[in-house]
């Protein structure tokens, strides 16, 4: 069992990541995302991921902190990079909030909580579903090439695109249509069609922490709408 | 007694009119255990896909036929209420996962049926006391071992209870244990009225159950019989009908040393290894010598360490101690995968080029022995085409060859018999004594397969809680 005590429901973590998307599409002002940085930092501390925590605030530090600090000479270079991570740490550091011991099965009774139709249920579950294969079967893809003495780092992968691409996008995509053909046959022989109510072997109910990341994450787009009519 | 299921001159075409099924009258009363056998490719998943409805529900195509399944009439048009009815395990344990931990996927059916958490508990504590997976429950399940994962896919198809229950290949990857407890509750499954339907190659685990028999070929129901007159048949006849010799899984293996001079020889001494979030997951080997005057089977209970352990032979993962030498010389990490080549069971993660023969040839060192080594896997119709679009067997073919070609000196090989038919079973093993014989190569197979094992390898390896008990 797991031995870390506190947990987010997955319905908050999903709207924390909704409002790092918003944050990715429309520029917000810098002291609502250095204050939403902080509240995901706090939530991730209190979830245990001491060690995310501080590789997101050292990439904070290196590259967004300095969008604060004015110079002419490195201005375009500086703010691209800054603006570029400020836009999309948020999303990374609450995918990892998501990712968080979140089975696809907490995941899936929270979505099925939310009443959303099949339609739209079916595909986001299969979406949930593939990332911890796509990150498991990369994994095996990595090991495979380094036997072949082909094993891709940063720098490989940069100045090679077509080459990662071709050693790991095609087994991967290969691999992935017998996977969804098994998923597929699976979850239909395993009543996913089935028009019931759809119970959950997981409790899913809001906690005190729930609701206060919640009330801070519309707090920060109040805050944001507040601060954008005073400009 | 009425059947369950009862159809009659059933017949499939695909979109693109390819007959996969023809002419097939087929049978299941309750508590009555079916096997389905026949050459790789000859229709029997196709067969276990009309069963269990996913044909036309899924899989497309025409249908004919007359008949019922489970009280609707042939083809069926009610599938969401034919599929609570039957359970079905499949051939890749791992593809068939729909959530990401044991709890989860155990509860998953019940959860679309909407029975409430304390029956679902109930329920899945029964199964997982029973099939001692209860250590289990909350782990991922990507972090269990083939057999384990093959384990759980088979404790969920029984959540909740159905009336038939489809199982292909379900024994591929389990070990001894396992397969007991398969035996077992199929047994008991039996008794309790539930109808089996078999697809397999193995006979060892099943023969005492199994009622009749259907043997298919090109699609077509070539012969019908009983589990009595299966038993007077040779194994020769067996392997005509993709069958594995029953009788060879409980003859002992034998040492068979060869007399050849041993040419590459892996020394380990105080080998020790523990995953730093499974302290208990531990290998520890005191002294091991491996050569290349055998091939080397590697055999254990589901969860024993037998990939960990290969693994840290390859130099894919670092032993905290250890002192591995090669031929005499002191390897480290590096220099074991320099010198390593792992053929794994889902050989399509492997394989990389846009062609079989730049598969084969890239940084290929043997490049003498290419068409020697081409001919022996049977790929010179094969060269130019993509690899990804190969069949599973064929793939399978090129990654040993491009492994032999590497001029690597330690080849391993995964599970590589898992779901093959009696032939192919026999053409790996061929394959690997081919190599053996011809190439200053140390083989290692991890293998549940004792037919397999008993034809292939000279020597057995036994590892236990990570601990060799057996050399």
């Amino acid at each position: 069992m797991n031995k870390k005590s506190l947990s987010i429901d997955p319905r908050v973590s999903l709207f924390y990541v909704l409002l790092a998307s918003l944050f990715l599409i429309f520029p917000f002002q810098l002291s609502v995302q250095y204050c939403f940085f902080g509240v995901v930092a706090c939530a991730l501390l209190l979830i245990g991921k001491y060690r995310q925590v501080l590789y997101y605030l050292l990439i904070f530090v290196v590259f967004v902190l300095p969008i604060a600090i004015r110079h002419p000479i490195l201005a375009l270079i500086r703010d691209f990079l800054a603006i570029g991570f400020a836009r999309m740490l948020p999303l990374f550091m609450t995918m990892s909030l998501a990712m968080d011991r979140q089975s696809t099965g907490k995941w899936q009774a929270a979505v099925a909580k939310m009443k959303m139709p099949s339609f739209l249920f079916i595909p986001l579950v299969v979406c949930i579903r593939f990332i911890p294969t796509f990150i498991q079967e990369g994994k095996q893809i990595a090991q495979s090439l380094k036997y072949r003495g082909l094993a891709q780092n940063w720098r490989q992968i940069l100045f090679h695109p077509w080459q990662f691409f071709e050693y790991f996008v095609i087994p991967l995509l290969s691999s992935s249509e017998q996977v969804i053909m098994d998923l597929s046959s699976s979850s239909l022989i395993r009543c996913i069609q089935n028009t019931n109510t759809k119970t959950s072997i997981y409790p899913i109910r809001l906690k005190m922490l729930d609701y206060l990341l919640f009330l801070i994450g519309l707090g920060m787009i109040g805050g944001q709408l507040w601060l954008h009519s005073l400009i | 007694m009425v059947a369950l299921i009862d159809l009659k001159n059933l017949e499939y075409h695909t979109p693109n009119q390819e007959c996969l099924l023809k002419g097939i009258d087929f049978q299941l009363f309750p508590g009555e255990c079916v096997l389905i056998c026949g050459k790789s490719g000859s229709g029997k998943t196709t067969l276990l896909n009309v069963l269990s409805g996913l044909v036309p529900e899924l899989f497309e195509g025409q249908l004919a036929g007359q008949g019922q399944m489970l009280g609707q009439q042939f083809p069926i048009s009610d599938f969401p209420s034919h599929a609570e009815k039957i359970g079905r395990v499949f051939q890749n344990p791992k593809s068939q996962f729909f959530t990401s931990e044991v709890l989860s996927e155990l509860a998953f059916k019940m959860e679309n049926l909407g029975l409430s958490r304390e029956m679902m508990q109930e329920k899945i504590q029964q199964v997982a006391t029973f099939f001692e997976i209860e250590a289990f429950l909350a782990q991922p399940l990507y972090q269990l071992s083939g057999g384990q994962k093959q384990t759980v896919a088979f404790a969920s198809s029984l959540l909740p209870a159905c009336q038939v229950l489809f199982l292909d290949e379900v024994a591929s990857n389990l070990d001894k244990t396992g397969l007991a407890k398969l035996k077992q509750t199929l047994k008991h499954l039996k008794r309790s009225g539930v109808a089996l339907v078999l697809v397999e190659h193995r006979l060892d685990y099943c023969l005492d159950l199994i009622d009749r028999i259907y043997v298919l070929e090109n699609g077509q129901l070539k012969q019908e019989l009983s589990a009595a007159e299966l038993k007077t048949y040779s194994a020769n006849e067996l392997a005509g009908f993709g069958l594995r010799d029953w009788q060879a899984a409980v003859n002992q293996l034998t040492l068979q040393m060869e007399k050849k001079e041993a040419t590459i020889q892996l020394q380990l001494e105080n080998l020790f290894f523990a995953y730093p979030k499974q302290k208990e997951k531990q290998i520890a080997i005191h002294s091991l010598t491996l050569d290349n005057r055998q091939i080397i089977g590697l055999v254990g209970e589901n969860g024993a360490g037998k990939s960990t352990l290969v693994q840290l032979l390859t130099g894919l993962l670092k032993a905290k101690q250890s002192r591995i030498t090669l031929n005499g010389q002191l390897m480290r990490a590096k220099d074991l995968l320099a010198q390593s080549f792992l053929v794994r069971q889902e050989v399509s993660l492997q394989l990389f080029f846009e062609s079989v023969a730049k598969e084969l040839t890239f940084q290929a060192k043997r490049l003498a022995c290419y068409d020697e080594i081409v001919a022996a896997f049977g790929l010179e119709q094969l060269l130019s085409r993509h690899p990804q679009s190969l069949s599973g067997g064929e793939k399978q073919r090129v990654a040993i060859a491009s492994a032999l070609l590497s001029g690597k000196t330690c080849l391993y090989f995964d599970e590589p018999t898992s779901g093959l038919d009696a032939l192919q079973m026999q053409q790996v093993s061929q394959q690997l004594r081919f190599i053996q014989q011809n190439y200053p190569v140390l083989i290692v197979v991890i293998s549940h397969d004792q037919p397999f094992l008993c034809q292939t390898c000279d020597r057995i390896l036994k590892l236990e809680k990570g601990r060799i008990t057996s050399a």
